[in-house]
């Protein structure tokens, strides 16, 4: 992702703008820097979007970087953070998962299923469908409503685009699948029925989609539960909200400075087993295909290490060749990495060594030709030996260990607007004693909290620059309850006036 | 939208291999919307009654937690006049992990041990830490006359 | 989005009327905290300002049927008000001549109806109709 050159061009702090009182008819004019500002937050959004879209050639051992659309929403996760640490393989990839899985099944069965996979789940333009906003019912619209319903034309926008390019990318892998099977051509990204096997013959359920996917799932760093990334990237932290919050009304009195800071944000507590600050392990297989390895098309069950003719890479039969040549066991090829750069071949074979040893090297000696009906065939498959899973547990901070709040690291940007939203509704009330006007706090909030972001991003220097799609929307949502706040405030006092 | 495989799952379950006491059936034009019924547990002033809920899962679930309220009129202090419940695994310590019928499963536990120090229906609470004899006796008489 | 069920939806709106956080200018609760149906509902509207409604405050009843919110819920005013969309006999809001109510959707609410209604009181031809004296009822409701 490229940096953010409207960050510096954020307002000062401390000047409080002479806007600050105003018509609400001028809330309707942004600002030329907050124009730059609000492009610059659609730049974000719109590579957020383009992260989401699951392409087939974007692959690490098998899968993908970005879910098949389980969830349909709640996909604000860092996508950036994720997909780097997808490729680092220090995250299970997005599997995609199977509906429904039969241990019996023979692998021509097992196989014919993986074949009809597709990358996204059905795309409906129905979940298009929006609550309506009762701002928009009101009498006159004021200028936060306008903006959320800009906001929502955009992420409207959004939505469509998202659901144009992830069919694109889906009839580009359905057509490169069937040229490849018809053998006219090959795709290096399309993977070989060995790999497709390797990885999901001994599928296993996550326990909170009850999907299936290749057994290689996350790990949780307490009690050791297996999860898939797409729930995984699904947890965050709750809003903030005041310590043994029962849902008690939103006081609006002068105390609320005081429960704005005792507002709190805990960390999310694992799913199995409630332990605090819930983080993941993953445990690559020895697989190395797609992004930083050998093509998924060249992954296949071979006697022994084939040294092969670069030249070759490309034919169109190789695979087919490879398939006839499997049979008693399996073992790494040299392989050419998709970015064209030479693999990590030591380290692989080393880990090969270390981690399969002789043991399961010999059990799969006994295994038979691809084709035969022995559904065990492929049991001891490399990198998915049972004896690597962890079995204690782990702390945190423990190198490997990747928490909820790494890839959602808004929660402290979103308490810290948490509470400067309600200490600021209180300081509101107070200063609509004073005046009978209405205030344009646009200036004055953007101020704070570009300060508020400028001291987070300092203390967080490894991902500096991607606080601003998050924030924004953050933003937008203090405003505009700010203003809601100031207006209501005003028409309650009337009300009680007529009380009187 | 097509129904998730989960709900699916969990339906089936729940149908294939029902808790004791307890029913769960969705309705068929709202799979995601379920009739309950949860049986008074023994021992409790709620024995021998038969309780309605109404159970529905929210587009987020299980991200997040069921939506639950009994339809039977119910004299316990953490169930609401319009039977809403206050139970903290519906709330702060739902868990992506629980389904349908664990949930289901704490609901009749409440019904065991109500818990008036953490209310939602004040009344109540107060009777039942204040004479506790007579709050059972009068939640023994809500379960005849509108829990048969 | 999948269909709330109507006591979900109905739940959700109570919620929002007791914590205030809906709209200032209108609001609404159940007339009966017993009624585990949640059909019968009572509402407010504070008149809109510069107009002839300006520092009224109209009660209504709001009846939300079986088949809220796929139908429109049945309005009506306790206090006297003089608008084309308010049947001049019995207080009730016609559908036919409110269009909130005749083209209702179910992502609709009850806060949305209030206000849709407070909008109709400000709207142009409607806004300096004189009105009866501040206090007095619809005789039927």
């Amino acid at each position: 992702m490229g940096n953010t050159p409207a960050k510096e061009t954020r307002s000062p702090s401390g000047s409080f703008s002479k806007d600050n009182v105003a018509s609400p008819k001028s809330l309707v004019g942004l600002s030329k820097r907050k124009k730059e500002r609000d492009r610059e937050k659609r730049r974000q959004k719109e590579q957020h979007m383009l992260d989401l879209i699951v392409r087939y050639q974007e692959n690490v051992d098998g899968d993908y970087l970005a879910p098949y659309g389980n969830y349909k929403d709640g996909l604000n996760y860092k996508t950036d953070v994720v997909r780097e640490l997808i490729i680092e393989r220090k995250l299970a990839p997005f599997y995609t998962p199977l509906e429904d899985f039969d241990e019996n099944w023979t692998d021509s069965e097992l196989l014919s299923r993986l074949k009809r996979l597709k990358l996204h789940a059905p795309t409906s333009e129905s979940f298009l469908d929006e609550d309506e906003d009762p701002d928009d019912h009101k009498i006159h619209q004021s200028a936060s409503s306008m903006r959320r319903k800009e906001h929502k034309a955009f992420k409207r926008h959004l939505s469509e685009m998202s659901i144009k390019f992830q069919r694109d990318a889906e009839s580009r892998f359905t057509r490169d699948k069937s040229v490849s099977e018809s053998g006219i051509k090959s795709y290096p990204n399309i993977p070989s029925d060995d790999l497709l096997l390797t990885l999901y013959r001994n599928a296993v359920e996550c326990p909170i989609c009850f999907l299936y996917y290749p057994p290689n799932l996350n790990l949780s760093r307490c009690c050791v539960q297996p999860i898939c990334t797409e729930c995984f990237v699904q947890l965050k932290r709750l809003d903030p909200h005041p310590p043994h919050d029962e849902g008690a009304a939103p006081n609006t009195s002068s105390d609320s400075e005081k429960i704005a800071e005792e507002l709190i944000s805990e960390p999310v507590n694992c799913p199995f087993c409630a332990m605090s600050d819930f983080g993941v392990t993953y445990s690559p297989p020895n697989l190395w295909t797609g992004i930083g390895g050998r093509p998924p098309r060249d992954f296949n069950f071979i006697p022994h290490v084939i040294h092969e003719d670069p030249e070759t890479n490309q034919g169109p039969s190789r695979s087919r060749e490879y398939q006839r040549k499997a049979s008693l066991s399996y073992a790494m090829t040299k392989s050419h990495s998709a970015s064209g750069t030479p693999p990590k071949k030591s380290t692989i074979f080393s880990e090969y060594r270390t981690n399969q040893g002789q043991k399961s090297f010999e059990d799969s000696v006994s295994i038979n030709s691809k084709n035969s009906d022995n559904s065990s065939q492929t049991k001891n498959v490399e990198g998915f030996d049972p004896a690597r899973r962890r079995r204690g547990s782990l702390p945190a901070t423990a190198p490997g260990v990747i928490t909820v709040d790494l890839i959602h690291p808004d929660w402290e940007q979103k308490l810290l607007n948490a509470k400067s939203k309600l200490a600021r509704r209180s300081a509101a009330a107070t200063a609509l004693h004073a005046s009978s006007l209405i205030y344009d706090r646009d200036e004055s909030q953007h101020t704070y909290t570009s300060r508020l972001e400028r001291s987070y991003r300092r203390s967080d220097s490894s991902n500096g620059n991607d606080h601003n799609s998050h924030t924004s929307i953050e933003e937008r949502m203090i405003e505009e309850a700010l203003k809601l706040s100031l207006l209501d405030e005003e028409e309650r006092k009337l009300k009680e006036r007529l009380k009187r | 939208m097509s129904l998730p495989k989960r709900i699916i799952r969990e339906t089936e379950r729940l149908v294939s291999d029902p808790v004791p006491g307890i029913t769960a059936v969705p309705h068929e034009d709202n799979l995601r919307y379920f009739n309950v019924t949860i049986d008074g547990p023994s021992g409790s002033p709620y024995e021998g009654g038969k309780f309605k809920l109404e159970l529905f899962l929210p587009d987020d679930y299980p991200m997040l937690a069921p939506k639950v309220r009994f339809l039977t009129k119910i004299y316990h202090p953490n169930i609401d006049r319009l039977g809403r419940i206050c139970l903290d695994v519906l709330k702060a310590n739902w868990s992506p992990a629980l389904q349908v019928r664990t949930i289901l499963l704490s609901i009749q536990a409440l019904l065991s041990s109500p818990n008036p120090d953490d209310p939602l229906a004040n009344e109540v609470a107060e009777e039942w830490k204040s004479n506790e004899q007579n709050a059972i006796k009068t939640a023994r008489e809500w379960t005849e006359r509108f829990a048969q | 989005m999948s269909k709330i069920p109507r006591n979900f939806k109905l739940l959700e709106e109570l919620e929002k009327g007791e914590k205030g956080l809906g709209a200032e200018s209108c609001s609404y609760g159940l007339q009966d905290l017993d009624d585990i149906t949640m059909t019968h509902w009572n509402g407010t509207i504070l008149g809109p300002p510069n107009s002839s409604h300006e520092n009224r405050i109209y009660s209504l009843t709001i009846e939300c049927g079986p088949e809220y919110p796929e139908k429109p819920p049945i309005v009506r005013f306790i206090s006297k008000i003089n608008l084309p969309c308010v049947d001049q006999n019995t207080g009730l809001v016609l559908a036919s001549k409110f269009p909130t109510l005749s083209s209702w959707k179910r992502t609709y609410s009850m806060e949305i109806l209030l206000l849709e209604l407070r909008k109709e009181m400000a709207s142009g031809p409607n806004r300096k109709l004189p009105q009866p004296p501040e206090g007095e009822t619809f005789q039927f409701h």
